[in-house]
Order: C-alpha cells, then structure tokens, then sequence
C-alpha cells in the first residue's frame, strides 16, 4: 500500500516536470507549429468560424446600425473635404507616376513605402494572452510569411509568429515578449530622426523608443513610424505619437514614450503586409 | 454532457470575440470540466488524464503555449480532493467553482511571471480575477439548472 502511494506520487511528479519543460518549451517566439498541431488547430478554429458566423453576422450588422447614425455627420465633413480629394487624387497620381520615373531612372527594384496588403479576420483571441496575441483566418496559403508586418487600419499592430495552413499567429506589440528591436522614425519637418522601439510598457500603455540623438528638438505629438531599415517591417507604416520625453540615467540618450495609435482591445479585422506593390 | 463541454469550448472563443476585450474573460470549457466532475461521479484517475489531454488540445487551438494542461491537472485535482471532503450541494459547488477560478488565475499569472512572459503587479492580477469571476460563476450558474433540468427530464 505503502509503495503503491508512492509509486503513484512519482508518476504525478514526473507528469508535472514534463508539463512544465512542454510549457517552458513552447514559450519560444520563434518555434515552428508541428503537423498535428496545424491540422488540429485548423480544423478546429474552422468549425469555431462555422459557429461564430452568426454571432458575427448580429454584430457586424449591430455596428453598421451604429455608424449609420454616425453617417449625417460623416457626410457634411466628406462634403466640406469633397473638392481637396480631387486634388489628393492627382497629387498621388502624380507621385506614384515620378516614383516609377524615379525607379526606372536609378534602377531600383524596391521602394520601401509600397506594399500589398491581405484582409484576415480575427478567429481566436485567448483572453490571458490578450496582449501577446490573436489568430487569423489566413496561414501559408493565403501567402503569408513568418515576420509579415499586421496592421489595423494602417496602424502597425505586430508580426506573423506561427503559420498553419489557413490560420496564422499574430504577435502584438504589446506583446511583454517583444524581443526584436524594430527601427523606427520620427516625421519632423526637416530631420530623419531614428530610434529603436525597444518594448512595449504595460503599465503605462506605450512603446519606449531608445537610441534618439540628443541634437534634435523632439515635442510631445511628433508622430512616430516604421523607418524601414529592418526585414520586418516596410516604411512608414504608423506606430504612434509621441506621449513623453526623458533621458537614461546617464543623461546620454533620450528615451521616449510613444502612445501606440491603436486600441489593442477593439481589433476585429487586420491587413498582413505580404510584399512589394 | 459532452455536447454541454463541446458547446463551451466554441462558446467560450465566441463570447471572447463577441465583447472583443480584456474585461470579460470568459472561462467556459474549464468551469464545464469543473461541472462535469460534480455530475458525473468519474473516477479521479480518468478524470485527471481526461482533464490533461483536453488541455493539451485546448492549447494547441487557442495558446500555443502549453500551460493549460497543466494548469487544467492543477485545478482538476483541487477538484477532486474538494469533493472527497466537502459534500454535493448546489452552494458548496458554487463555492468549488469560484476557488477553482481563483487558483486556475493565480497560477496561471504566475508561471507567466516565472517564464519572464509578464511584470508582477498585484493590480493586473486582482483585474483579471475581478473580470473572471462574475461571468464565470453566472455561466456555470445556467449550466447546472439547464444540466438539472435535463437530468430531471431523464
């Protein structure tokens, strides 16, 4: 009896040691989903679409009633901005027709501001990794790649961690598990300032950005965007604005605290960077 | 029953996507284990190897991160050893499901804090339990007078 109860204490043991190795394991950023894994969680993330749809359905039609009401004033703004979108229209014409001039005269093959966009909808949100991660309805199918830039409403919102076939891991800037530097740059008038988004500060809800000179005058609400000097992510996809200033404890370099331009909680549908235009 | 823990599972991924944000958070497919054990009299041997395989797959579809399986065989055997001691009643139940709520957060802030993968702040820990627990406890409050009422109707 004696022996029995132990034996059956070390099987909880081992059982528990295994679990915990699994855990600390699968907390790797960079690990690749098995076979199973993906065939599981595909099937099994379709048949939760299946049964989402029409809890999705009430709400889309529950949020277009909602910006219905809002349409009246939309509409006056649109009207006032009615005649400048024609201007906007033939100055991006223009634009895009000098860059292909411009491209074709240097002989670049890649302008670091233009890309495609895929849609995904979000599938899968776990509530205790609320701020790490989402799943999408796009995987390695669709075209997507590990390190794709995710954005919401043209806010960089994160990257592509883990790719099944049709479903795709999103980790989140606000992620506590960053751990890749991203480049980024600030927009004043006649500068390029540069600096690295280091982490994502939970408490307050900013990114701290590290690494800016202290030769230029940086003000509170300087909008802050992708530089597109790393892999990951193209040019000017917007981060955020400016929120506070202060310097390391050396007093050598400035650390700012920049407000992310999104709400992380409200994300319903994303677009994932997959390429040049 | 197993519709019952089924339904949950998907019900739990549409509530959480229906609301869309981090001050409800729902925990159906646990608080359906944690009932399925006070409905069915299973043996707490199956009952522990059922509760680690459903959270492996629960990880697999949701996480990513394997934390659930364990975290499901912590509370599973807290569940057990309280129904040995503590007798079979709708309250006392309630109360299994809410300290069961309680522990299944607090661990699970706690790996993550061990793993590096968050800060510590009392505060976040206290929000996430305040955000849990009514919706939780009002979900396995509908689950035990409809499974009632079906099991009456048997």
């Amino acid at each position: 009896m004696h022996n029995n109860r132990k034996y059956i204490v070390l099987v909880i043991l081992f059982i528990v040691a295994f679990l915990l190795c699994l855990t600390v394991s699968s907390t790797k950023s960079n690990r690749k989903l098995t076979f199973v894994e993906s065939v599981v969680k595909d099937s099994t993330l379709f048949i939760g679409r299946v049964v989402y749809a029409p809890f999705g359905f009430v709400k889309d039609k529950i949020n277009d009633f909602r910006e219905l009401i809002n349409v009246k004033k939309k509409y006056n703004k649109i009207k006032k901005d009615k005649d400048k979108i024609e201007v906007y229209k033939q100055e991006i014409k223009t634009l895009k027709q000098e860059i292909n001039d411009l491209k074709e005269l240097n002989g670049i093959d890649e302008v670091l501001s233009l890309y495609n966009y895929k849609n995904a909808t979000v599938i899968a949100r776990n509530y205790n990794t609320w701020y790490n991660s989402l799943t999408i309805d796009k995987g390695s199918k669709n075209g997507l790649k590990i390190g794709n830039a995710v954005t919401y409403n043209g806010i960089l919102i994160g990257k592509i961690s883990k790719l099944s076939n049709f479903t795709a891991e999103v980790q989140l800037l606000s992620a506590d598990t960053l751990n890749n530097n991203i480049s980024v740059e600030l927009i004043i008038d006649d500068k390029e300032v540069y600096g690295i988004l280091t982490r994502y500060d939970s408490k307050d809800k900013v990114y701290i950005v590290e690494g800016i000179t202290d030769d230029v005058k940086i003000e509170v609400g300087t909008k802050v965007i992708t530089s597109g000097l790393t892999d990951s992510f193209k040019k000017g996809i917007i981060i955020g604005e400016v929120d506070d200033l202060s310097t390391d404890s050396f007093d050598l370099t400035r650390i700012l605290k920049v407000k992310p331009a999104t709400n992380f909680d409200d994300i319903n549908y994303v677009s994932v960077i997959i390429g040049e235009k | 029953m197993i519709l019952y823990i089924i339904v949950s599972f998907f019900l739990e991924n549409v509530v959480g996507l229906l609301f869309n944000n981090s001050f409800i958070i729902p925990l159906f497919f646990l608080v359906s284990l944690i009932t399925l054990y006070q409905f069915k009299n299973m043996d707490y041997e199956k009952y522990l190897f059922l509760l680690t395989i459903l959270g492996f797959i629960y990880d697999v579809v949701y996480t990513n991160i394997y934390i659930n399986s364990l975290l499901f065989l912590i509370v599973g055997s807290l569940v057990v050893l309280y129904s040995k001691y503590i007798s079979n009643s709708f309250l006392l139940n309630l109360l299994a499901v809410f300290l069961s709520l309680i522990v299944y957060e607090s661990v699970y802030y706690y790996i993550y804090i061990l793993l590096g993968l968050n800060d510590f702040s009392l505060s976040i820990l206290i929000k996430s339990l305040i955000s849990t627990i009514p919706i939780n406890v009002g979900y396995y409050i509908l689950s035990y007078l409809c499974l009632n009422k079906v099991k009456a109707g048997r």
